[in-house]
Formats: structure tokens, sequence, C-alpha cells
């Protein structure tokens, strides 16, 4: 429990990758399908971090010459070309070269899930903590509201929180997907911050007097810490695939913003026959980001939450 | 056992209410209001104040709000669920026409994700740490992983391919051409039955299945000399479903999300279609409907799920 605590604190300090590996490497070792997921999501921010570099390359291969961004840049001659040493990955619909499209893709689905998870991550941790912290009426009324927003499919209620705001941006998707998140996520860091302020070091910091802020910041919040990573890390997955459904539904990130949602969307199917590679790529792209998030996750859960350990 | 029913059923009452509530508000906290939206919105084509106001009048959005509410509520109540603007239809008529789709779509991914997904589990535990027990399980996950909408488009994209099929736009109902409809049906049920529905209850089967085949009353029904069959269908099997059947609560959400993407990609017209056009035509009344009655469904999806544990397991009572 020491070293896990440790190993947390230093989640928490920013070092996160060396540290876990190295204090949980045996751990870490036993898990290969973890250590893959790690490598996935290793490669993806790579991507998202080189992809303008990318866009360079890729458009000096095609000899690109226009003022446009080369991601946007449409080529009325390489609409729905089959990949090539020009375009690597083909055009698409509108003549746009699909692997810069798809490389600029991750730093969306990347964004989004960061985002989503980070930020519905710390308003569910303020609101569970103080939930249980405080109890009372305001925890027993946040608890039902709770429970009625978990009535709603994740999905739904994004489709609905778009419709209602009425634009399109990737502001608003994270808004949108970031709602129906906070409700599982405020119940697990409850859960565990409940339990937390039932134990005797609390009793203690509240016996010499400490303020509640100190308590909660001091005492509950570390101690609430690793179900709480496990959640976030957990809802990355889910962020990027509910951000791809949107965008596919055409409810998400707008075009001409390069989503892999968006790439994928309903009219994609129109050129099936003529170019697979538009439907396959981005699909491809999309399905192995959400799995290196949730075998990572999986991982992760294992390591930090010994009671879960072999499920 | 009935004081716990009648408990957990009154329960259920101030969640349903809370439901109305917040998709109530959710509908009514619009930057600007629902009339301005559903003339254009942003795009500048609001209408004339004249027609703003006879809009609103006939949405009924110029009376006081608790008005609004407890009309609307009433309605649903009474199933008089308001008309549709942009199909210019009874939404309780609509319904009757867009749900008998949606609902065999979605209980015919929960068949056959259900059943692939135990007896799946079933054999990775008992088969664990073999090639068998890893293949099934990446499998799980890769169910999980796939969007559903892109398996739903590659699955398209291979028969296109291959046989030169097209997805049947429209749709016939079941009473009138079995085949026909099985035949159209089955592929996206099969879509949205290899995803979560099989991936979840896979991997908490086979979890379940691992801790009960420790348990000792498995050791005495191997001492008692029974056959491994029997053994394992009557003993294990029975005990391992138990917490499997809770997913069912989940269930329900993920079957809805999975069938308003794969209805798109099918090219359904079922309800989850139904959503997705109105809200593109600022349709609210048939928005804020959907969103009322999958709240509802899952309500009372998690009501059953724990009406079934108390009599599964007798030693739960809340």
């Amino acid at each position: 429990m020491a070293a896990q605590t440790e190993a947390v604190a230093e989640i928490i300090g920013g070092r996160v990758r060396r540290n876990i590996l190295q204090r949980n490497w045996i751990l870490w070792r036993r898990r290969p399908l973890g250590l893959l997921g790690l490598a996935l999501v290793a490669f993806l921010i790579l991507m998202a971090a080189t992809a303008p570099l990318w866009e360079i390359i890729a458009a000096n291969s095609a000899s690109y010459t226009g003022s446009q961004p080369y991601k946007f840049a449409l080529d009325g001659v390489a609409q729905l070309v089959p990949p090539s040493s020009e375009h690597w990955l083909g055009g698409d619909r509108y003549g746009r070269d699909l692997f810069t499209r798809i490389v600029f893709g991750a730093q969306i689905s990347l964004y989004v899930g960061f985002a989503v998870a980070l930020g519905a991550g710390a308003i569910a941790g303020v609101l569970g903590i103080t939930s249980a912290y405080f109890g009372g009426w305001v925890d027993l009324l946040g608890q039902r509201l709770v429970d009625i927003l978990q009535a709603f499919p994740g999905l739904i209620l994004a489709m609905a929180i778009v419709a209602i705001l009425q634009s399109f941006s990737i502001e608003v998707t994270i808004v949108a997907i970031s709602i129906p998140a906070l409700p599982a996520m405020i119940r697990v860091v409850r859960g565990q911050a409940l339990s937390v302020t039932k134990t005797d070091y609390v009793l203690a910091g509240r016996t010499i007097g400490a303020s509640h802020l100190r308590l909660i910041f001091r005492y509950i919040m570390p101690n609430s810490m690793a179900p709480w990573i496990i959640v976030v890390t957990g809802r990355l997955g889910s962020a990027i695939t509910t951000e791809a459904s949107l965008s596919f539904l055409g409810l998400g990130v707008p075009e001409p913003l390069p989503s892999w949602g968006g790439m994928l969307n309903a009219n994609a199917l129109d050129f099936a026959e003529l170019a697979p590679h538009v439907i396959i790529f981005p699909g491809i792209a999309l399905s192995m980001a959400v799995f290196g998030f949730n075998v990572f996750g999986d991982a992760l859960r294992d390591v930090l939450d010994p009671r879960l350990r072999g499920r | 056992m009935w004081s716990y029913i009648i408990r957990r059923l009154l329960l259920a009452i101030p969640t349903l209410f809370g439901v109305t509530v917040v998709v109530f508000l959710i509908m009514r906290v619009a930057p600007g209001d629902v009339a301005v939206l559903m003339l254009g919105g942003e795009s500048g084509l609001v209408g004339t104040p004249e027609q703003l106001e006879k809009l609103r009048e006939e949405l009924g959005l110029n009376r006081p709000l608790y008005v609004q509410y407890f009309d609307w509520l009433f309605g649903i109540l009474t199933l008089d669920f308001g008309k549709s603007f942009f199909y210019n239809a009874d939404m309780a008529d609509l319904l009757a026409r867009k749900a008998p789709l949606s609902l065999q779509v979605g209980v015919m991914g929960l068949i056959i994700g259900s059943i692939l997904g135990i007896s799946g589990g079933v054999v990775a535990a008992l088969k664990q740490d073999s090639f068998f027990d890893y293949l099934i399980r990446g499998l799980a996950i890769l169910g999980i992983s796939v969007p559903t909408f892109w398996s739903g488009m590659m699955l398209i994209l291979i028969f296109v391919r291959t046989f030169d099929w097209i997805p049947q736009q429209g749709y016939t109902p079941l009473w009138e051409d079995p085949l026909g409809n099985l035949a159209q049906l089955i592929w996206p049920s099969l879509i949205i039955g290899l995803g979560f529905l099989m991936g979840v209850p896979l991997r908490m089967m086979r979890a379940t299945m691992l801790e009960v085949m420790r348990e000792d009353y498995i050791r005495t029904a191997r001492a008692k000399g029974l056959r491994e069959r029997v053994i394992i269908v009557r003993h294990a099997m029975r005990n391992a479903l138990i917490p499997v059947l809770t997913l069912i609560g989940i269930f329900l959400p993920i079957t809805v999300t999975g069938l308003v993407v794969t209805e798109q990609v099918f090219g359904l017209p079922g309800v989850g279609r139904m959503m997705v056009d109105a809200i593109n035509q600022r349709d609210y009344p048939v928005v804020q409907l959907v969103v009322t009655l999958t709240g509802f469904a899952v309500v009372f999806a998690n009501l059953g799920v724990d009406l079934l544990y108390g009599w599964l397991d007798p030693r739960i009572r809340y």
C-alpha cells in the first residue's frame, strides 16, 4: 500500500511513465496487453505532436504548392484516389490528403479525450469529495441528481446538449461529452472519499484542529487519488468513441476539421465501392486509439487496485 | 420479498420524476428560446416577430414555466406526447411506427451478445491462459474498442465488394415478411451484439467463472464423481451468472447508443434515426420525448435488475 500511494503521489507529480514502470515493473511485465496499450498511447501522442511535420513531408511528396494548410487543401485530381506515393493513404472525397488528415485527427481525438477525462474528472473530484465530506442534505440531493443523470445513455444526453446549444465546435463537443461523464465519476470519488473520511487518521487530523480545507486537501484527497486516476484513465477511450460517434452523426466536430469520426460520416459509405480506403484508414486509427486507451486503462486499474487483479 | 418490491418501486418514482424535470430544464436553458432555434437560430433565418409569436403560441411557450412543465408531464402520463413539427404527425403514432424496428434490432443484438458473451466467458475461464483464452479475451476487448458504426461500415463494405450487396433502405415489419425482415435486420443486430454487448459480459463471466470454479462446492461436486458437464452447467455457471445479470442494467443504455449509430449506418428508419433527424431539423418536441423515454427505460431496466437480483440472491435486501 505504501509503495502504491507513493507511486500515485508521483503520478500526480507528473513523472508518470517512468515511475509506474519502475515501481510496478513486475506487475506491468505480466500485462503485455497493458504495455501494448501504453505503446499505442505513446505512439498516438507522438503522432499528434509531430502532425505539422508530417504535413510538410506529405505536402512535399505530393509537390503541393498552394497557400492553404495542406490538411484542408482541396485537389480535384486527388478525389478518392487510392493510396499512392503521392497520397500515402489516398485522397478523400474532396481530394484532401487522407494521411495528413488522419495524423491531425490524432490531435482532435487526444484533445477531446484528455479535456473530457481531466475536465470532468476535476469537477467530479471536487463534487464527489465535498459531497462525501460535508454529507447531510447536500450529499443526499447531489446523489439523487447523480442517479437521475445516470439514467440517460451518454450519447443520447450528449446529442440533446448539442441540439440545444445548436452550435458545432470542438468545445461544444467536449462540454456535451463531459456532462454525461460526470455521474459515474462522482460516484466513484464520493464512495472512496466517504470511506477515507471515516478513517482514524482523518479523525486524528480533526482532533488536532485541522481546518476543513486542510483535511480535504492533505488527508482525504491524496487517499482518494487511486480510484480517481482509474476512472479518469478509463474515461479516455469512451470519450474518444463518443466524440467519433457524435462527429459521425454530424453533431460533433464540424468539417473541415479532421475528426476521425467526421471522416467516417454516413455519406462515406456512398464511396465504399469506389474508394474503400476512405472508410478503412480513419476507422483503423480510431479503433487503435480506443483499443490502446482501453487496455492501458485496464492494466493501470489492475496495478493500482489489487482487489480487481485478474478480472 | 413483497415489501422489498414495493419499497424499490416507490424509490423509482422520484427518479422518474427527476428525469422529466432534468430533460425539461435542459430543453429550456437554450440560449434564446426554442421558437427562435426552431425558426433557424444562428443561421440568421429567424422569422418575423409574428411568426415567432405564432410558434410560441403553438408550443405553449408563452405560458409560465411550471404550467408548461405540468402540461407536458400530464401529456406523458396520458401517452399524449404532442406533435412533431418536422414529421407533422402525432408523436405517439410516430413512435408506434418507428419503435418496433429499434426494439427488434436491440433485442436481437442483446440475444446475440449475451449468448456469445456468456459462452465465450465460460470457455475462456475453463481454458484459462491457453491460446483460446487469449483469443477470446482479445476479441472481447476488440469488440469494446472498435466503434459500432465503423464495424457496421466495414461489414457493408465487405458485402458490397464481395457480393455486390447494398443494405436495403426502409424496412418491412416482421409480421409482413418474416424472412425478408430477418435477412435485413440480422446484420445490424450482429454488429450491435458483437460490440459491448458481447465484450462486457464475456469478461465478467470469465472472471466470476474463474472464481466459482475454485469454490469448495465445486470440489465437493467433483468428489461426488459428477460428470464435468453437470458440474460446469449446473453448479458453476448458475452461480457465476448472478453477477453477470446485473449487467443488464448497463446493457440498455449501451444498446440505445448502438442503435442510434447503427440505424444511421444501415439506413434503418428507427427511433435513433428519428432522433438524429429531429436534431438536424430542430424538432425539439421529438428530441425532448426521445431523451425522456430512454431515461425512463433505463430506470425501469435498473428496477428490473434489482428485483431480479433480489429474487436470485435472497441475501440481498436494501
